[in-house]
């Protein structure tokens, strides 16, 4: 809850500056990147996060990868921001914030589709389509593949979740069986 | 055991006794002088009772005479008083050895009454006992009977619940093997086709509802 808020606070922030600077899908690009890669390296995580290296170093360390990534000014002011005020537990929350934020600001939000096969152009255009009518808004859909789930899919749009999966009509089967007399 | 003091008796036997000890006391006093005058032969013939000795004689049963007079006036009464308290003792010894006696006697007979009455006595206890005895049977077949419908009930209990628990075993168990089975059979024949036509046919269904 508290990591809610400061990862709010920040988010905040950047998306005064992202929106001042006309820059808002750049910067929600390269901060879910980054926030991916650091969440990728848990040794990395550590480098940035962990308090027993001296704050110095860890600025160190942080200056070197905003020089070799390669991101804007500002977006690297940000990040050894967040590294100097001790926050960069917190940089994955702040990603996911900063991004809510600019789906806001477009009236856009991010699914996820989840299938047991990989679908094709055709059906993630008509999933799209129906997570846009549902939810009302422009969404942009990322697919995975999960073979756990059998058949159908998972859609998860925000904090609504559609499951038309085989895999969950088997245990609606199952449970039904166990409840009937 | 009883025996009472004859004085009159008494006093006759002690006169008796004076008269024999003076008459012998006489004799020998007598005989003293006889021998004496025989031995001196002097001649002067007779018994020799010389009026010296017949004044002796007579001093000595005086004497005599005062001494059982004393004896008698200052001896009865410690004597008539000891046997007195004797003759008390011994009566009174006499009482309670009589009433120990009809003490016994009575106790003899209270015990011979009992022992009488032993039989009659022993015959309720015999019959109260067996009585005791039913009523004590009649309980514990009672209680054996209730602890045994207890049981009985228990045992039906454990019996349906254990039932029930089987069932509801043997239902998941059934669920389990269902959904393994439809999900093995679904993997065996699902399409990729298939899996698009899922994918529409939810697609259809959610956006339908919308």
């Amino acid at each position: 809850m508290k990591n809610a808020v400061l990862a709010k606070r920040y988010a905040k922030a950047l998306f005064a500056v992202g929106k001042e600077e006309d820059a808002l899908d750049e910067y929600a690009t390269a901060l879910g990147e980054f926030a991916a890669m650091v969440a990728d390296n848990p040794e990395l995580a550590d480098a940035l996060a962990n308090p027993m290296y001296p704050l110095d170093a860890r600025e160190g360390v942080m200056r070197e990868i905003v020089k070799a990534t390669g991101v804007s000014a500002i977006m690297g002011n940000f990040l050894n921001l967040l590294v100097e005020k001790r926050r960069a537990d917190i940089l994955g929350d702040v990603a996911e914030m900063f991004q809510s934020l600019v789906d806001d600001e477009n009236n856009t939000c991010q699914g996820v589709v989840i299938s047991a096969t990989e679908l094709s152009a055709d059906l993630q255009a008509k999933v799209q389509e129906t997570l846009e009518k549902i939810t009302g808004k422009r969404v942009t859909v990322t697919t995975k593949v999960d073979e756990s789930i059998i058949g159908g899919m998972i859609a998860k749009v925000g904090d609504l979740v559609m499951d038309g999966s085989i895999k969950t009509q088997l245990e609606d089967l199952k449970e039904s069986i166990k409840g009937s007399e | 055991m009883r025996r009472d003091v004859d004085w009159s008796t008494l006093r006759r036997s002690a006169l008796a006794v004076a008269v024999v000890v003076g008459v012998a006391a006489t004799l020998y006093v007598a005989g003293d002088a006889f021998a004496a005058d025989a031995a001196h032969g002097d001649g002067h013939g007779g018994l020799g009772l010389t009026p010296e000795k017949l004044k002796d004689l007579g001093w000595r049963a005086m004497n005599f005479a005062a001494l059982v007079i004393i004896l008698v006036k200052f001896l009865k009464k410690p004597i008539v008083d000891g046997l007195r308290g004797r003759r008390q003792s011994i009566r009174e010894e006499f009482d309670d050895l009589e009433s120990q006696r009809s003490s016994a006697e009575g106790e003899y007979q209270q015990y011979a009454s009992r022992l009488s009455g032993l039989d009659d006595e022993l015959k309720k206890m015999v019959e109260t006992a067996i009585a005791q005895g039913e009523l004590e049977k009649e309980r514990i077949i009672t209680e054996a009977n209730e602890a045994a419908e207890q049981i009985k009930r228990q045992a039906e209990m454990a019996v349906a619940n254990a039932v029930a628990e089987a069932k509801v075993n043997l239902k998941l168990e059934v669920a389990e093997q269902a959904s393994a089975m439809a999900e093995e059979i679904i993997k065996k024949n699902l399409q990729p086709e298939d899996q698009s036509a899922l994918v529409e046919g939810y697609l259809a269904k959610v956006g339908g509802a919308a």
